[in-house]
């Protein structure tokens, strides 16, 4: 994950699907890579907290389900 | 204007007390609508909580200005500040046309009071009237 090239055509034509008309900054990739990093680890972080009250060593699709809808609302801006 | 440590914290506490009030007041009008009863130590919780997320407003709405390169805070900043639940958002931006409409009502009732001159007589106000209706005809 360290030494990963961002994905820069990936993350462009998500944003581009949903905003046709915006245009991007040079530096805009790097942060909004930046950003989805750290809801994933937000995500991970609260499904392993979901996993480990329900006594589960996995982290079960159930865990993320559950877990999404909080975690969404609080990485709004 | 430099304030003394002890004028600030009684400032503050003012505003706490002042906000704890309204709390109060309002606690007892949703009381009567439901029928139910607020204990002193929740209306005292909501009012700290209220007084908290006065803060974070505060700050959200000074930071917004600031990207707006304004140093006024104005209403589309209280729009952001609202735009994460839609129905606050909705309801935000009613009050503001409301708000806008009223002012533009103001504003010509303002135009048509100057145009009249300094004096306030009854004998002043009469055509006044009749203008304004004129002007709910057109």
């Amino acid at each position: 994950m360290v030494g990963r090239a961002i994905p820069r055509r990936s993350l462009h034509s998500v944003l581009k699907k949903h905003k046709p008309q915006l245009r991007l900054s040079k530096d805009v990739h790097m942060m909004v890579h930046l950003n989805c990093l750290l809801f994933l680890h937000r995500l991970a972080v609260e499904a392993r907290t979901k996993a480990v009250e329900s006594k589960s060593s996995t982290i079960q699709p159930k865990h993320v389900k559950e877990v999404a809808k909080v975690v969404l609302k609080k990485s709004r801006g | 204007m430099g304030m003394a440590e002890g004028d600030q914290a009684a400032l503050s506490q003012r505003l706490r007390a002042a906000v704890h009030y309204t709390v109060g007041c309002l606690c007892e009008e949703v009381g009567e609508d439901k029928g139910t009863e607020f204990s002193k130590q929740t209306i005292a919780a909501l009012a700290e909580t209220t007084f908290r997320q006065c803060e974070n407003f505060a700050t959200d709405l000074e930071l917004f200005a600031k990207h707006g390169k304004r140093t006024t805070v104005n209403t589309d900043d209280v729009k952001l500040l609202a735009r994460r639940s839609k129905a606050l958002l909705n309801f935000i931006t009613e009050k503001c046309n409301e708000l806008a409409s009223s002012n533009a009502e103001q504003k010509e009732k303002r135009a048509v009071t100057t145009g009249k001159g300094k004096k306030k007589s009854t004998h002043h106000l009469e055509p006044m009237v009749t203008e304004i209706e004129d002007v709910a005809i057109n």
